[in-house]
């Protein structure tokens, strides 16, 4: 991305896919006022007083904004639907501009944030979809030397490519595609590391079987239990509202990654 | 509800008051703008009957999916067609429970985030209240009053003593009528939604297969009918099991004779009992043929006036939603920005607190 096209003004993230409730306000990459809130799991309830507070606090006016990112997940299906909903109505309301911004995207950014890699590194998060299964995805980032500073990696893309799409899949069978993937590599395309993020320790035992069959060390692979943050949601979301790449108010919708279990078996046995 | 203390409401006799409504309880997304509580500008409903059929009944999640692919075009659409700015709304009202959670939820998240963008008051509104005062769409309601609710989920006598105080004297203990036609119309073998076709059956049938009718306890305006229901689905077994043909006419005919029996002279009794001057009918069962006539019937040969609003403001719709909120925003009773979704909302807790 060419430095001219750095987002200028104010925008509003927000991010209830999983256990936070992740609200902020950004002007470019600076973040203003974050709140990733653990303390209760009821979004539905809090998330439009966070918002309202959030914004007063920052001392921006609704008609300030230039626009919202959200997180449009996966992850918890009414969870996605509270924020999605709130940010379609505003975004619609406010004729405000709508990024979606992928919740695991944001939630691997989170997670790599905190950790002081170097070289060529897979980041995949993971967040629990119950029986066996994660909602995931695969990213690559490259550290050469010093690791670049956050608000210069933000809006230079992070070095973050994406590898592979948003995806419900049984995290035993996604370990061992990624070993494959891994073991297909020329030797000096191989990353460095291998950092698991977001809920972690639910699969810690299946995904660290990876070191294992790829012959990395158990240093090699990381684990790095953390939320989706809504300053990435508003990082990413700044950097694809630069590149307008918004989505319509009236057709911004979760992804589910999946149909509903009863469409699933309809689909399966007609009636 | 949760009420806020709002100087954005100020009631001033003689203005028009414009109430924007949001309906997502279970499976039709609707938006209305409603005027002074009783005219009723626009009351869009995008219905996913279609959908459900394909399931035999409403899948929550399916529910809940479509209500978030439409809620805005339908807010939009609907302050279109309303001819109104935004900006002249006068307060967004949104059904608070009972319901789906997470369908409710989506009307829920649509109308705060609406509330907070226009600067207008927020109005967590009970559905059943709703239904209720559907009839205000039609005609003023006269006081006391008494109100039966027969609905896919409610079952319900309520007295109302004055505008907006609720007290339920009686409910279904299992079942709700509109879920007992549902079954007894799938054990029937008709398509869902099933209550139609066994209005049809029953009115198109010469005889009527006796059936119990459940009165409880003396003096109780409660509804029992899940052992009707099974009665039914007995019926229908020993039939199959002798390999005889299904008496599909006569036993839908003697379910509904049974079950508008209990219905009418419970409502009737409520009305003689607390001197109601009027007796609302209301909810999605309203369509029942066989409810309407012999209600019908008997109010009329008892002197009790009776009011029934139009079937499209029976079934689920967001105008009875306006005209429910009108009255708490007339007394300025509005919410906060933390309401969410209660599936088991009490009517009587929503009652009004004051007279305006
Ligand atoms: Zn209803």
């Amino acid at each position: 991305m060419e430095k001219h096209n750095r987002p200028q003004g104010r925008i509003l993230a927000l991010d209830t896919s999983s256990a936070a409730q992740a609200v902020a306000v950004l002007d470019g990459a600076d973040v203003l006022i974050e709140s990733n809130n653990l303390a209760e799991r009821n979004h539905s309830v809090n998330l439009l007083p966070e918002i309202e507070r959030v914004l007063r606090e920052s001392d921006t006016k609704k008609r300030e904004l230039k626009g919202i990112a959200v997180g449009v997940g996966p992850g918890s299906y009414t969870g996605v639907r509270i924020a999605v909903t709130t940010a379609k109505t505003l975004a619609w309301a406010l004729k405000l501009p709508v990024v979606a911004v992928s919740s695991l995207e944001a939630q691997a950014a989170s997670g790599f944030e905190t950790m002081a890699l170097q070289g060529r590194i897979w980041i995949i998060p993971l967040v629990d979809a119950r029986r066996g299964q994660a909602y995931t995805a695969l990213f690559e980032a490259n550290v050469p030397g010093e690791k670049e500073s956050v608000s210069d990696a933000s809006l230079s893309g992070f070095s973050m490519r994406r590898l592979a799409e948003d995806a419900i899949l049984l995290t035993s069978d996604w370990t061992a595609t990624l070993a494959e993937r891994f073991k297909a590599l020329a030797p000096s395309e191989r990353p460095d590391y291998i950092l698991f993020t977001g809920e972690t320790p639910k699969h810690a035992d299946t995904v660290l079987a990876i070191a294992e069959s790829t012959g990395l060390s158990l240093e090699q692979v990381r684990l790095q239990d953390c939320v989706t943050e809504a300053r990435w949601i508003g990082r990413i979301g700044q950097r694809k509202l630069a590149a307008g790449d918004t989505t319509e108010a009236h057709s911004l919708l979760p992804n589910y990654t999946q149909v509903t279990e009863a469409e699933a078996n309809l689909l399966r046995n007609p009636q | 509800m949760n009420n806020a203390s709002n100087e954005q409401v100020q009631h001033v006799p003689g203005k028009d008051v414009h109430i924007l409504a949001v309906e997502t309880s279970c499976d039709e997304t609707s938006v209305a703008i409603v005027k002074n509580g009783r005219e009723v500008l626009v009351n869009l409903v995008a219905s996913q009957i279609e959908t459900h059929k394909a399931f035999g009944g409403v899948v929550p999640e399916v529910a809940s999916r479509q209500h978030v692919e439409c809620i805005t075009l339908l807010l939009e659409q609907a302050i279109a067609e309303s001819g109104l700015q935004p900006d002249e709304l006068d307060a967004i009202a949104v059904t608070e429970g009972p319901g789906l959670v997470g369908a409710l939820l989506v009307g829920i998240m649509a109308a705060k985030a609406l509330a907070f963008a226009l600067d207008k008051p927020l109005i967590g509104t009970h559905h059943i209240a709703g239904h209720i005062y559907a009839n205000r769409l039609i005609e003023d309601v006269q006081y006391p009053a008494i109100a039966l609710v027969v609905s896919g989920g409610h079952t319900e006598i309520v007295r109302m003593e004055s505008e907006g105080r609720f007290e339920v004297m009686g409910q279904t203990r299992d079942d709700a009528v509109g879920e007992a036609y549902d079954k007894v119309a799938r054990a029937l073998g008709f398509p869902y939604p099933g209550g139609p076709h066994v209005d049809k059956a029953a009115q198109a049938s010469e005889s009527a297969v006796p059936l119990p009718r459940v009165w409880l306890e003396e003096g109780s305006y409660d509804f029992s009918l899940s052992g009707l229901k099974s009665a039914v689905l007995n019926l229908v077994n020993q039939s199959r099991m002798k390999g005889e043909e299904v008496d599909k006419g006569g036993i839908a005919r003697g379910f509904q004779e049974s079950v508008v029996e209990v219905l009418v002279a419970k409502a009737i009794r409520a009305v003689h009992e607390f001197g109601a001057k009027q007796l609302l009918l209301c909810g999605g069962v309203a369509a029942n043929g066989g409810l309407r006539s012999t209600l019908t019937a008997r109010c009329e040969a008892e002197n009790i006036p009776l009011l029934i609003p139009p079937m499209k403001y029976c079934t689920d719709n967001a105008a009875m939603i306006g005209a429910a909120a009108y009255i708490k925003w007339i007394r300025g009773e509005v919410s906060d920005l933390y309401i969410k979704g209660e599936p088991g909302m009490s009517l009587e807790g929503w009652s009004v607190e004051a007279t305006p």
